[in-house]
């Protein structure tokens, strides 16, 4: 089990390890980084053709940061150390609750197309419990720490229940993935486990039983930074991002290759109006 | 004695550089061999002990009787069978993966995955066509094994059928990973060694492809190319599917697996799936061993490679030895030729080159006649050997030199015999032996020996084709330096060989700058990199391409060239240079961005015209059918923008379009379209939507956008106030094609505007019946005109301090044949929007002249007869002219007509028609301000107005009684009016205490039910006779029951 670390801490920490902010580079070059999802090698993989895509529709370069950790992503956003983020809803709405400078300019589709995705409480069909108010002393699978469908989510859904994640005797894990969360519940690691909907239909035939849902919540977005990005920067990547033909957005990587759209902050409503249901609990405290 | 030492010496270290050359070479072999057989038996050593392996692990799953319960169960349907399955191998297979087993898969026995460990979401797929190995053996019930590709892992498998008693329940599969292969064979061959898996692209492609529709996204994630050879791909392990941890490769992996894709014997040992052994070198100093072991399918194909690479690290020593030997024999040959032995071996070589060259060739002797001749001379000039031997050249067929004919003895060539010094010419003629004058080249060169010229060899060629060439090229070359268009020569490398001056003109480049470098620098980077290789491509195979292409100058800018590339082909087809032609096309692309710019938006506000609107529109609905999205379509048209428009002039009207234009657009997001569809009338396209609601909000916004006042260049004292009515229509709700939801947002827009505009109305049943009822009413308005439908209704205006009836109102109403009589607000809106208001403002006009001369026939002449007059007649500057010659015309004096204008149309009047009302004002027409006090009257213009009295509106009158603020206000008006020397005219008084209270103020005239209702022109004559005088004290109590509903119309 993870130690829990409170929100003033983490922000105090990352406050005092983070660089003096510094403005866009001279030259007008925005630099981006994304979520540290996977390694920086598959990141460049996947993001580096986007990027050489806006750069040729646009005429903006961009220069690749790598930062390896969450807090840090976030902090070197507040500290206008980096312009542009490739974040998830749960990171974005962190930082815009300490910091409300900034602007997601489009979301990205989910592989199905749709705008969006839910959250699922699963467990194996051949075992209890079958309700979210069952999960009492129970093993609890998530995915991994800052997932929106992880800790968030199951908190949320158990929430409704009247039950909690880190009360009524029960116990949490991270297991690395969405797919190592469900194929835990398979496995009888855990009893049940928070993953994507759309993950957990793939493994319906293997007895798989949703319990619960919650959402849909956003998408990743392209967050800019309004104090270091002009509006020109921050519509001319919205537009060409918008306008990327089916034969470019093959060449990029999963998250982006689906399509984009508009985003809006108003996107994050149901995802605050959950967070606020928490009772305070944060997902950067997890 | 020294010559033949040194022939001694050269002969014993020619055999030892060959033996140090032969030893080289073996060794090499040897190495060569060595590795191949390290990697073939670790490759083998792998598969058996792995088969070994493969058959525990299948021992164990095939003799679990829970494992073939659950099997039965999966085969019925039950799916948590599948996953309790996964539950019970997953111990076994969690302990595989640290031994390098990449999959474990059950297959149902007809060849459909029934759970694959590695991926188990993924089930019931069929596999029987790319999985021989496992349908046979399932097939004859007895393990396989071997190397098989697959949808996306290839690998080493190891196959076993399932069986229950005598009845097949399926198969298992276990596959080895590639990397334990790889560490083996690593192993086996040295720490040195570079190990690579090649994978056979096609048969990767074709299992990949088997059920995938679009497979090369993901084969392009999975595979990357190999440099060694263009059909072989390697497994990229960045991609997490793999779950192969990424190892460096040395650095000098690119540089030699290049040189391996260069090597011809390798690329066509792969060809042909054969095994092959190398030793490449990269210059002198990096050599490298390279081994290729072919891994073959069950069907004997070469499915991969196992590629193997090692540093020659002794390879230096070894070559210096060799170098070493080889350099002292040559030092020894040297040494030898320079004592006698090159003369010797100069002549033989001479005689053996002169056989076989193109070139001929021939040998004088001192005296000038022909000792040798090659076969080339005998092909050029047709003599034979025999013919030429002993002739004396220059009289045989030497015709001129220099291009003169020249004498025997002044021949430059026999002259050789004699000065012993080369000539060379090129402007020689030979004649041959059939009379053909040749040109030839020639070089003649002496043989000298101890000092004198004992002979003189000649060599010649004919050069009339070079000759030509160069005439063509002469020619070319002039056309290209003087052509208009841009040339560029570049090599088959691409890069810049020639320029003519018309490419230094379009390009700014100078030739000197450009020799040598590539066309990319003029590129301008906005096209792709898919572009150029499609170029490419196309002269490649086609050798020609043709097209539009933007590029840069040397100062920066892009332009748009249009570029034809040929290349130019050698005898045998092969591409020696490439040749691209240009034009600037910017005028062009101009002209035609303009023409597509006039034909596809608004001049005045840039907006998208309705040709456009209508293509977005058919786009938009494709896109919410292929989203499953909702659109919306809004038509926008601005309240009160036709009375701007009339009052202030169409410039202010143009300026109003703009600044709503801006306005509205503000309101919307980037990837929703704003339309001018023509006149005040806007349309917006919104995509994307989830519901209608979101229309709802959008429309509410922008109306909130429209009200507050606009700024008007010119009118910068008056606040011009419009309003929006929006007319909403959804796709696919309803409509399913442009014209209808175009129709249907209009429709909505006029209800919407019916309930006294600034709102919104989303399209229904009832907006489509009204639109289609607004039309009926339009149609029957102007029939009505034709009819003589409409008529005028005369309302009296009493003068307060005279008690009489000075004046009356003609007012318009319209006698509907089936909806009985309409009142103006019924059709007259209908009638300014359609245009129809200036006819029927004509038609008001003749109508009260004639009744004018009907009433004076009757002996009613004080009377005078105020007409309406919208802002748009005003508007033309015609109407006062034709008013005074419509007065002319019926005989009947200006003053006794008065024309009535609203307060905002008569402010906003410009100069011009201030002139044109004054000029009615002097021939005695009086003018009145209607409704005063419902406008924005500037003191300032008013005082220069020529009118006559201002009537105070209604709204005033109402209340004033009870009301101070509106008492004040028409206590204000009066006063201003005395100040300024007007009458008033109070109109709807309705009321004995309205009447008394404006009496008390001064007002000059009064006009209401409190005197009389509008009323037919024939009931007119009878109500003043029905009064017992027109002087008699005004009003009388029998009045007062006519105060009911307000209203003059």
């Amino acid at each position: 089990m993870r130690v829990a670390v409170s929100l003033k801490t983490a922000i105090l920490a990352t406050f005092l390890a983070s660089l003096p902010a510094k403005a866009v580079e001279p030259d007008g070059t925005i630099r981006f980084t994304p979520l540290p999802m996977v390694g920086e090698r598959a990141l460049r993989s996947q993001f580096l053709p986007m990027l050489d895509y806006l750069t040729r529709e646009t005429e903006i370069r961009f220069r690749w940061t790598y930062i390896p950790d969450y807090d840090g992503v976030i902090s070197a956003q507040k500290n206008d150390a980096v312009d542009l983020a490739f974040l998830g809803p749960l990171p974005y709405v962190a930082l815009t609750r300490q910091d409300p400078a900034f602007e997601p300019l489009v979301h990205f589709r989910e592989k199905d197309g749709s705008r969006g995705y839910n959250c699922a409480l699963v467990a194996f069909n051949s075992e209890g419990p079958y309700r979210t108010a069952d999960v009492i002393n129970k093993r609890i699978g998530l995915t991994q720490p800052k997932s929106t469908c992880g800790y968030f989510a199951v908190s949320v859904m158990l929430a409704r229940a009247g039950r909690a994640i880190e009360g009524n005797g029960n116990q949490y894990e991270y297991a690395g993935g969405h797919d190592k969360a469900i194929m835990g519940v398979v496995r009888g690691a855990y009893d049940v486990a928070g993953a994507k909907l759309a993950i957990v239909r793939k493994h319906e035939r293997l007895g798989v039983q949703v319990i619960d849902q919650a959402g849909p919540y956003p998408g990743f977005a392209l967050v800019a930074n309004k104090r270091t990005m002009a509006a020109e920067q921050r519509e001319a990547i919205r537009d060409a991002l918008l306008t990327a033909s089916q034969t470019e957005r093959a060449r990029w990587g999963e998250p982006m290759r689906n399509g984009a759209f508009s985003a809006y902050d108003q996107d994050y409503e149901a995802l605050r109006k959950d967070l606020r249901r928490l009772d305070g609990t944060t997902p950067e405290d997890k | 004695m020294l010559r033949r030492t040194l022939l001694i010496l050269l002969g014993a270290a020619l055999p030892v550089t060959f033996l140090f050359y032969a030893f080289h070479t073996r060794e090499t072999e040897q190495r060569l061999e060595v590795n191949y057989a390290q990697i073939e038996a670790a490759y083998a050593g792998v598969s058996m002990g792995y088969k070994e392996f493969a058959d525990v692990i299948s021992g164990w799953i095939l003799g679990d009787p829970e494992v073939i319960n659950l099997l039965h169960q999966i085969q019925e349907g039950n799916d948590v069978a599948r996953g309790l399955l996964y539950r019970h191998i997953f111990p076994l297979y969690d302990s595989l993966r640290t031994k390098h087993v990449r999959q474990l898969q059950f297959f149902a026995p007809d060849g459909k995955s029934i759970l694959r460990m590695h991926a188990p979401e993924r089930s019931d797929d069929d596999l029987s066509q790319i999985r021989p190995l496992m349908m046979r053996a399932m097939a004859t019930r007895k393990a396989t094994a071997g190397f098989e590709n697959g949808r996306l892992m290839s690998g080493f498998r190891y196959c076993f059928p399932i069986t229950d008693g005598d009845s097949l329940l399926g198969g298992v599969e276990v596959s080895l990973s590639f990397t334990a292969i790889q560490r083996l064979v690593e192993r086996e061959v040295g720490n040195t060694a570079t190990v690579r898996f090649l994978l056979e692209r096609n048969g990767l492609m074709r299992a990949i492809s088997d059920d995938l529709q679009d497979s090369e996204p993901l084969f392009d994630s999975l595979y990357l190319a190999s440099a060694v050879h263009p059909k072989y791909v390697t497994e990229n392990f960045d991609n997490p599917l793999f779950e192969e941890p990424v190892v460096d490769l040395p650095s000098h992996t690119a540089e030699v697996e290049s040189q391996i894709g260069n090597d011809r014997r390798i690329t066509a040992a792969m060809n042909n799936g054969e095994a092959f052994a190398r030793h490449l070198c990269n210059g002198l100093t990096e050599c490298f061993f390279v081994n290729g072991l072919p891994i073959r399918n069950d069907r004997n194909q070469a499915a991969g490679y196992i590629l193997t690479y090692s540093p020659d690290e002794q390879y230096l020593e070894r070559s210096f030895t060799v170098l070493s030997a080889f350099g002292l024999a040559i030092l020894l040959l040297v040494a030898a030729t320079l004592l006698g032995v090159r003369l010797q071996l100069t002549r033989r070589r001479l005689t053996t080159l002169s056989e076989h060259v193109g070139k001929g060739i021939y040998v004088l002797d001192r005296k000038g006649n022909i000792s040798y001749t090659n076969p080339a001379a005998s092909a050029l000039l047709g003599y034979s050997q025999d013919e030429f031997m002993g002739q004396d050249a220059h009289d045989l067929f030497h015709v001129s030199s220099g291009g003169v004919a020249v004498a025997a003895h002044a021949c430059p060539i026999r002259c050789v015999t004699e000065r012993g010094e080369v000539f060379q010419g090129d402007q020689e003629v030979f004649r041959s032996k059939d009379g053909t004058y040749i040109n030839v080249e020639v070089t003649a060169s002496p043989i000298i020996e101890a000092g004198e010229t004992v002979a003189v060899v000649t060599v010649f060629s004919d050069i009339r084709d070079r000759l030509t060439r160069e005439q063509q090229l002469r020619q070319t070359d002039a056309a290209v330096q003087a052509a208009v268009e841009g040339v560029l020569i570049t090599d088959t490398q691409g890069k810049i060989v020639a320029v003519n001056p018309a490419f230094t003109r379009l390009t700014g480049y100078a030739e000197s700058e450009v020799i040598g470098r590539k066309p990319s620098l003029l590129s301008s980077g906005r096209h792709s990199s898919e572009f150029y290789a499609g170029m490419w491509r196309d002269l490649l195979e086609e050798g020609i391409w043709q097209g539009e292409i933007l590029n840069r100058r040397k100062n920066g800018s892009v332009y748009p060239q249009w570029l034809s590339i040929s290349a130019i082909r050698d005898i045998d087809g092969q591409a020696t240079s490439y040749v691209g032609v240009f034009n600037d096309i910017s005028d062009l692309k101009e002209k035609e961005d303009r023409l597509f710019y006039l034909a596809h938006f608004d001049s005045l506000t840039g907006l998208p015209n309705r040709r456009l609107l209508r293509d977005r529109l058919e786009h938009a609905m494709a896109r919410a059918d292929r989203e499953g999205s909702v659109l919306g379509v809004l038509f926008v048209d601005l309240d009160r923008f036709k009375q701007v428009n009339d009052s202030l002039g169409h410039e202010a009207g143009d300026q109003l379009i703009c600044q709503a234009a801006e306005r509205i657009g503000d309101g919307l997001r980037h990837e929703d379209t704003l339309a001018r569809q023509g006149g005040d009338e806007f349309v917006i396209l919104l995509e994307g939507l989830a519901d209608s609601q979101t229309t709802s909000t959008v429309a509410m916004k922008l109306i909130e956008a429209i009200k507050p006042s606009f700024r008007l260049r010119g009118f910068e004292d008056q606040f011009v106030v419009v309003g929006a009515s929006i007319g909403i229509a959804m796709y696919p709700r309803d409509g399913q094609d442009a014209s209808t939801l175009l129709r249907r947002a209009d429709a909505a827009m006029y209800v919407a505007k019916s309930a006294g505009g600034n709102t919104w109305q989303h399209s229904n049943e009832d907006s489509a019946v009204f639109a289609e009822e607004r039309l009926q009413l339009e149609s029957e308005l102007r029939h009505a005109l034709d009819n003589d439908e409409l008529v005028l209704h005369y309302q009296p205006k009493v003068n307060l301090s005279k008690n009489m009836v000075e004046a009356v109102e003609a007012l318009i109403r319209w006698e509907h044949p089936t909806r009985g009589l309409l009142g103006p607000d019924k059709f007259l809106p209908l009638a300014k929007e359609s245009g129809l208001i200036v006819e029927i403002g004509n038609w008001v006009m003749q109508r009260a002249v004639r009744q004018i001369v009907s009433w004076e026939n009757i002996g009613i002449t004080h009377i005078r007869v105020y007409l309406n007059i919208d802002g748009s007649q005003l508007a033309r500057n015609t109407y006062p002219g034709k008013l005074l010659a419509t007065l002319r015309s019926a005989g009947i004096p200006p003053n006794s007509l008065g024309i009535e204008v609203t307060e905002t149309a008569m402010m906003g009047r410009a100069d011009g028609n201030i002139a044109a009302l004054k000029m009615l004002r002097e021939h005695g027409i009086a003018l009145s301000i209607d409704d005063f006090g419902t406008g924005h009257s500037s003191l300032n213009r008013l005082k220069r107005l020529p009118i006559d009295t201002l009537k105070i509106d209604r709204s005033f009158i109402r209340d004033m009684v009870d009301d101070p603020s509106d008492q004040a206000i028409v206590r204000a008006t009066v006063a201003l009016a005395q100040e300024l020397g007007l009458h008033t005219v109070a109109e709807g008084v309705e009321t004995e205490a309205q009447l008394a209270m404006l009496r008390e103020m001064g007002c000059t005239s009064i006009q209401g039910y409190l005197v009389a209702r509008p009323m037919p022109a024939s009931e007119l004559p009878g109500w003043l006779a029905d009064k017992p005088t027109i002087e008699t004290a005004y009003p009388t109590p029998t009045r007062q029951g006519l105060a009911a509903p307000a209203g003059k119309r």
